[in-house]
């Protein structure tokens, strides 16, 4: 805890001890536990992950849109001081998309099958604009609206036609940028990413990560990129975080984790990357993922840890700064921090 | 043929200007009268096949030998039956009756009631058939525009808890068939409280006009046997509906359009409805399409002056050819249901393309 | 089960026993979690009781004309009154519920059975042999079904039999059973598993068996519910409209003598209340069950609901 605002005081996000728990039938599952990191202005930050590690819930908790049988279970969420976590729904949805926009996971699917492009960015800015102007018709005029989709979807890297169309008649890439261009219609000042390139062709997987890069540097605004591809990551992002088990297991500038990972899973993760000839370079670990109804006791990764030793079963460890701007959750370095 | 098996999703990327989906539309709509007159045609010549591949005598002849030799008390049955067999006699081969058949059944001339001679077949089906469209018409649309806002509400999470206790009850009701529920009602409404007439579709000795208190009268008959249809309906237009709305509240496109922070009615309408709508306006269509086989039971429960009750009569007194035409017509409303649903359903679903393959 | 065991050695005996308990308990843990379901077996259960043990109890020849003063109300002698043609209503629905009962799952069974096998050739095989069944079931779907069916029932000479309006009511109740399982097929087949026990090497039959069968038996199950429940309510139509068997006292018949004799206006309510309480029950319970199946099968309805 202490460590969290301990990370930089300049912040336009910053996620306490952030708590999900998800109430099925079967059980209480804690798909994010005790999580906190910060994101700083401008930066690009990565969050990977095996699948299952929690990190489309993070997502969805900073956006506030878990779903029952899931919910907030603690934590804050301060975007420039206001906790999001405390904000009534009305006030919450006003910060959707004008503040912090979300590009889902699964964007082959995101967009209203039976709307126009056109109609699904309006719609997003309507929204916001006459609740800030407070009238129903808003001051600006068609022609205007439709002149800025024009624009953003140029933005993007589309024809100004895409507006016209529905979604069936665009690319999956194409479906991508436009939800890009939805994102940074309102220029939040933090875009979200959720694995905005799975599912799509290695050639357009780059090309869409470039159209990102650019809109981020034009608008300045902080991206928080979620993926479970290492080398994605490792071009893209300033910053990663290492989720296990709906924990943070390590945070530190994407250099210095790849030349020196100290988490053992971080270790794992860097030593199983393929070297850059092969093609993929997905996360496939050896052992299984615990099952996350009965997470094991101490450290979650215990089971599966080459290094653990006796304290690991027994307690569970603490995210701390063991290094300047280098963050582990690991009882190896209990020692190391300098209190 | 029809709807359900017709919709293609596109997949193309091609440019759709105004003109090039002008032409596969006119392309597709004159495919689509063709099938339509394919299945008018089918069902015609089945009409006319089916009697005549009877086992020995056509039934239709063993009818007649049997009002004759029960006397013949109708009159005119001799020159009757003398029409019959000129149309259907043995002394013209197969094709040329045949052919002569389906001119007729063109003109929409079904030939004479067997039962009630000399009315022709026509004349009795048009003097049945604005009672049964009235009813199941108005009742159906009734029935889908509630059950499906209710099914809509039944199945949207943010919606009050109490929605689902207050139709739960209703829900129930749908597994009741109507004129089950016609009988109960007719028991308490109309013989213990007396608040609605017991049967028909207007007071008895009155003529059908289209006077004020004439209106008045038939809409008096028409609430209880529109009430039953009603109720046994909702259900199944909400559960219908319900389905629909959960599968459609777990698509990546609503988490999207929350996260764009629009109002909740927004979603709900443009969203969540109107996607879950679509399959909604398939069964509508179908129902619709349906409504006369629907109308038997209830009709003759209530004794309601419409097609089914018509059919029911045809039936008891062996009146082959009124059946026959009610079939006929049947299929024919059937056909036409589907075709306007197939030219319009496009329109509805964007991702639906005239083009096939 | 008793002989058996006797033979069986003691600890594969216990093993079974032992399985047999937990299986037990775990289906009553999803009747726990599944009312809908547990109220609609109940339901079910109290009827077929009713017809099968009623026989035992009460003098079920009553059900004949004239074996009793006709027109009595619901007294102690009789339960449930008696109707016009001096029959004893309760023994009618004792009677009825067996026959009405027997019509649906000869109609549910068939259709079912018909559904399974085409559901299975399309959406197995694929190609042509699937298009024509998927279009066959599409175009049936259409076809007014009482329809056809009072057309094909009015044409049948003579005296009408149970098994016949089964078979009638058959005829029209493949093509639902045929849809589900042919889309639960062809969403099935292209599992990983299924890939894997190809690459196995096993054969077609092999794979619907081993593979695709378990996966299909809650659909099925819910499947065969609903075939029986339209098959019960095609037959009960038909029969409420006079072409049912006339000689056999099936609840429709009932109903469709009630009617026929003017028992509603004549205040002899208790002629039609038993057999329509009789079907309400059924219905209702048949329902119960196929919403509790469909819960069990798609636990994301269960979601929107509590
Ligand atoms: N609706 C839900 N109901 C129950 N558990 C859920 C639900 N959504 C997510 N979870 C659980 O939360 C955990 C994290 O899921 P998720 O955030 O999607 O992981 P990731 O995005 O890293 O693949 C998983 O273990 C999953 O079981
Ligand atoms: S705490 Fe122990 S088990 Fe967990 S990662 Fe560190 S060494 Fe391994
Ligand atoms: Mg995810």
């Amino acid at each position: 805890m202490t460590t969290a605002t301990t990370q930089t005081a300049a912040a336009t996000l910053r996620v306490e001890d952030l708590r999900v728990q998800f109430h099925t039938p079967r059980g209480v599952v804690r798909a994010v536990d005790g999580v906190s990191f910060t994101l700083r202005p401008g930066e690009r930050f990565g969050l990977v992950g095996e699948s299952g590690s929690g990190k489309s819930t993070i997502a969805l908790a900073l956006m506030r849109l878990i779903k029952p049988p899931g919910r907030i279970a603690g934590g804050r969420i301060l975007l420039e001081d206001e906790d999001l976590a405390a904000l009534p729904e009305d006030a919450m949805r006003s910060v959707r998309m004008a503040r912090i926009a979300l590009i889902p996971q699964g964007a082959m699917n995101s967009l209203n099958p039976v709307m126009r492009v056109k109609q699904q960015i309006i719609d997003g800015i309507l929204a916001h604009e006459r609740e800030r102007s407070g009238s129903r018709n808003g001051s600006r005029s068609k022609r205007d609206l439709e002149e800025r989709v024009a624009e953003l979807l140029e933005s993007v890297g589309l024809r100004r036609e895409v507006a016209e169309r529905y979604p069936h008649e665009l690319s999956g890439g194409m479906k991508q940028r436009v939800c890009i261009a939805i994102a940074i219609a309102l220029r939040p000042s933090i875009i979200i990413a959720d694995e905005p390139t799975s599912a799509l062709d290695v050639v357009v997987q780059r090309q869409i990560m470039q159209t990102l890069g650019a809109v981020q540097a034009r608008l300045g605004a902080s991206v928080l990129l979620i993926g479970h591809d290492m080398g994605l990551m490792a071009q893209f992002v300033d910053r990663v975080g290492v989720m296990y088990g709906g924990k943070l297991a390590e945070i530190g500038p994407t250099r210095e984790i790849f030349a020196e990972p100290l988490h053992p899973y971080t270790q794992m993760l860097i030593s199983s990357l393929p070297s850059f000839d092969r093609e993929t370079s997905f996360v496939k670990l050896a052992g299984q993922p615990h099952s996350p109804l009965n997470p094991p006791s101490g450290c979650v990764f215990h089971p599966r840890c080459p290094r653990a030793f006796e304290p690991c079963p027994a307690r569970v460890p603490v995210l701390r700064e063991v290094r300047p701007d280098r963050f582990v959750s690991c009882h190896l370095y209990d020692g190391a921090v300098e209190s | 043929m029809v709807a359900i098996s017709q919709p293609q999703v596109g997949r193309q990327t091609r440019s759709r200007s105004a003109t090039a989906l002008r032409r596969p539309f006119v392309r597709y709509a004159i495919r689509r009268v063709g099938v339509f007159l394919l299945v008018v045609w089918a069902a015609a010549t089945l009409n006319f096949f089916l009697p005549r591949l009877a086992p020995g005598q056509d039934p239709v002849r063993a009818r007649l030998g049997t009002v004759l030799a029960q006397g013949g008390s109708v009159s005119g049955i001799e020159e009757m039956v003398a029409t019959y067999n000129e149309k259907f006699g043995l002394g013209e081969p197969l094709w040329l009756q045949y052919l002569r058949y389906l001119g007729d059944y063109a003109r929409f001339d079904f030939g004479y009631s067997l039962a009630s001679y000399p009315a022709r077949v026509l004349d009795l089906i048009g003097n049945a058939l604005p009672w049964t469209i009235c009813l199941l018409v108005v009742s159906t649309v009734i029935a889908f525009v509630v059950g499906t806002l209710a099914g809509a509400l039944l199945g949207w999470t943010r919606a009050p808890r109490w929605l689902g206790h207050l139709f739960m009850p209703f829900l129930t009701l749908s597994a009741i068939p109507y004129y089950l529920l016609g009988l109960v009602l007719i028991y308490f409404l109309a013989f213990r409280s007396r608040v609605f007439p017991l049967s028909g579709g207007y007071t008895v000795g009155t003529e059908p006009a289209w006077s004020w208190e004439f209106i008045q009268d038939a809409v008096t008959h028409s609430i209880l046997p529109a009430l039953s249809i009603v109720l046994a309906q909702l259900g199944f237009w909400a559960l219908g509906m319900r389905g629909m709305m959960v599968m459609t509240e777990g698509e990546d496109y609503m988490t999207f359009a929350e996260a764009k922070g629009l109002p909740p009615r927004t979603i709900f309408f443009r969203y969540a409805i109107r996607n879950a709508l679509l399959p909604q306006t398939t069964s509508l269509a179908l129902a619709l399409g349906g409504i006369v086989s629907q109308a038997v039971l209830v009709e003759v429960v209530f004794g309601y002056p419409g097609i089914g009750t018509l059919l029911y009569n045809a039936i008891k007194g062996f009146d082959y050819f009124l059946i026959y035409g009610i079939v006929f017509l049947v299929i024919v409303t059937i056909g036409l249901t589907t075709l306007i649903l197939d030219l319009v359903y496009p329109l509805l679903d964007p991702r639906i393309t005239y083009q096939r393959q | 089960m008793g002989v058996t065991t006797g033979t069986m050695a003691p600890a594969l005996r216990d093993s079974v026993f032992t399985e047999l308990r937990t299986r037990v308990r775990g289906a009553g843990g999803h009747l726990r979690r599944n009312p809908k379901l547990l109220l609609g077996l109940v339901m079910l259960i109290a009827l077929l009781a009713l017809g099968t043990l009623g026989p035992l109890v009460i003098d079920t020849d009553t059900a004949r004309p004239m074996s009793v003063i006709p027109d009595q109300p619901p007294s102690r002698e009789h339960l449930f009154g008696t109707e016009s043609q001096g029959r004893d209503m309760l023994a009618l629905v004792v009677r009825g519920i067996p026959l009405t009962v027997e019509i649906g799952l000869i109609a549910g069974a068939i259709g079912l059975g018909i559904g399974t096998v085409l559901g299975f050739i399309g959406g197995y095989t694929g190609g042509i042999v699937d298009t024509i069944i998927r279009s066959a079931a599409d175009i049936m779907l259409t076809v007014p079904g009482l329809l056809v069916l009072i057309v094909v029932a009015a044409s049948i000479e003579g005296l009408v039999s149970v098994e016949m309006i089964a078979l009638v009511v058959a005829s029209l109740a493949w093509m639902f059973p045929t849809r589900t399982i042919r889309s639960q097929v062809l969403s099935l087949r292209e599992r990983p598993y299924v890939e894997m026990a190809k690459l196995n090497g096993m054969s077609g039959p092999q794979i619907i068996f081993r593979e695709l069968m378990p996966n299909l038996l809650p659909y099925l199950g819910a499947s065969f519910v609903g075939a029986v429940g339209s098959a019960i309510l095609a037959a009960i139509g038909l029969e409420a409209l006079g072409l049912g068997p006339q000689n056999e006292p099936t609840l429709g018949m009932t109903i469709y003598w009630a009617i026929f004799y003017s028992a509603l206006l004549r205040g002899l309510w208790w002629w039609w209340a038993a057999p329509v309480g009789v079907i309400v029950i059924l219905f209702v319970s048949l329902f119960l069950i196929a919403a509790g199946l469909d819960e069990l099968a798609n636990p994301r309805l269960r979601r929107a609901e509590s």
